[in-house]
């Protein structure tokens, strides 16, 4: 086991070295209908891109080569590809693709060649007098298909899927009320960890608000997660427990580490690239010793962040979403390094960062 | 239904369709309203702590993925236009209410 370890952290030493060759970017949405392509370390906005049909982008997915982002638009019902060197529109996939349904995305990522785009779709048909919920699918586009992308292959999927990722075999994983692992090619899908369905001694079924994608720098998902310790008295405020769930991306193994109490919400978490600490963030910022688990150190923020993300060389943390700003830490001792305001402050909502080289 | 007249374009449409089913009490949330989290006025601690600061914050956040319908317009379905600010912190008197259309 240890020997995977060191090998992945290895292979993720090679991959992290060659960032810093290239330069670092933040992509970040805001709305109505803006892309931002941010110099994070010069904290100035060096591009924005208009979405189309955008009321408040969502989702985004930067393409392995870091030449196109993949928005969520169109009030959730349509992906489009934009070029982040000149914001042409080059790819569009129109998720109402069968007659008479109204479909949102709740999940996106991209095969790991870049070839594929995943998309987890919820359709509805709506009736005069009441609203039927169809099934929910996976709805597989090839990234060359155009400004009129039809799907090449769909399959089914359980509900209440919210997070999709890409780990770097090309199996596509999936968090809802369980994790699960899904073959892109046949569409079988199964269980790669249970969550409402888990069986951890003593522990309460989690409760998680996973909808932030904190892989970019790390290799690795991550992300708060909350339970009873049922064994504990029922005045012991110590029984509510906040844990770190994540998921190697390099070697798909699951892990889970206790850290505290539950003494606030956290919305979000990111990994340190040597995983020895991380990060998660809401209305406070916290650094998690990972190596014995505990709060290292908790700072309050200014106001709520949704997203916590961090920089290739692990210098910075970055949160971000909600308003108009991305607030940035030392991830030595969160002291507060700059900030990036995106112009007019425009609100970013629920929309997501993504970590570049270019 | 010989003692319910329809008043509204909804209503005569429903009238005049074959197919119109029974109402039935919702087995599952459907649409949009896939959440029945509370609203913005307490945490899950009782407290008011871990609410978002300001309420602003978390606004669009729970509008554009429909995640409190019942706190903000839906942004997804019928209102995508919905006070569209900038810096909600700074222009929240400018936000509005919404009414159902016929």
């Amino acid at each position: 086991m240890n020997k995977i370890i060191i090998i992945s952290m290895m292979l993720w030493g090679i991959t992290l070295s060659s960032f810093t060759s290239a330069k670092e970017y933040m992509v970040v949405g805001a709305r109505p209908d803006k892309l931002y392509v941010i110099d994070i370390k010069a904290r100035t906005v060096e591009k924005t891109f208009t979405i189309p049909d955008s009321n408040a982008p969502q989702n985004i997915v930067i393409s392995p080569d870091g030449n196109i982002a993949y928005v969520v638009t169109n009030q959730l019902r349509s992906i489009v590809g934009i070029e982040l060197e000149n914001g042409a529109v080059v790819f569009r996939a129109d998720l109402d693709y069968k007659d008479d349904e109204r479909t949102w995305n709740y999940g996106i990522d991209l095969s790991p060649d870049g070839s594929e785009i995943y998309s987890y779709d919820i359709p509805s048909k709506i009736h005069l007098d009441r609203y039927e919920s169809l099934e929910p699918r996976l709805s597989v586009f090839k990234t060359d298909g155009g400004l009129e992308a039809a799907p090449v292959r769909e399959f089914p999927l359980p509900r209440r899927i919210h997070l999709l990722m890409t780990a770097k075999s090309g199996a596509l994983y999936a968090m809802g009320w369980d994790f699960y692992k899904v073959d892109v090619q046949t569409g079988k899908y199964e269980v790669a960890y249970p969550l409402r369905n888990w069986t951890q001694k003593n522990l309460s079924q989690p409760d998680a608000l996973a909808f932030w994608p904190s892989w970019d720098n790390n290799g690795i998902f991550s992300t708060p997660i909350y339970y009873v310790q049922e064994d504990m008295a029922e005045d012991n405020m110590e029984r509510y427990r906040t844990g770190l769930l994540s998921l190697d991306l390099e070697t798909e193994e699951f892990d889970m580490v206790d850290f505290q109490g539950a003494p606030e919400i956290l919305f979000s978490s990111v990994f340190h690239p040597d995983r020895k600490t991380a990060y998660a963030a809401y209305n406070t910022l916290l650094k998690i010793d990972l190596d014995k688990p505990h709060t290292a150190k908790r700072i309050d923020l200014d106001h709520t962040y949704y997203q916590t993300d961090i920089s290739a060389d692990g210098k910075e943390v970055y949160v971000g979403g909600t308003a108009c700003d991305i607030a940035i830490y030392s991830t030595k001792d969160l002291s507060r390094l700059g900030e990036v305001a995106l112009p007019g402050c425009p609100d970013m909502g629920a929309t997501v960062i993504r970590m570049i080289h270019k | 239904m010989k003692h319910l007249k329809p008043l509204n374009k909804k209503a005569h449409a429903l009238t005049n369709k074959e197919d119109a089913q029974e109402v039935y009490a919702m087995q599952t949330v459907v649409g949009c309203t896939t959440s029945t989290d509370p609203g913005w006025e307490v945490d899950p601690f009782g407290g008011v702590a871990s609410l978002c600061q300001p309420m602003e914050a978390d606004l669009y956040g729970c509008s554009d993925p429909c995640w409190w319908p019942a706190a903000v317009p839906d942004t997804v379905n019928t209102y995508p236009d919905w006070s569209n600010l900038e810096d909600t912190r700074k222009n929240w008197r400018k936000l509005q209410a919404v009414f159902p259309e016929d």
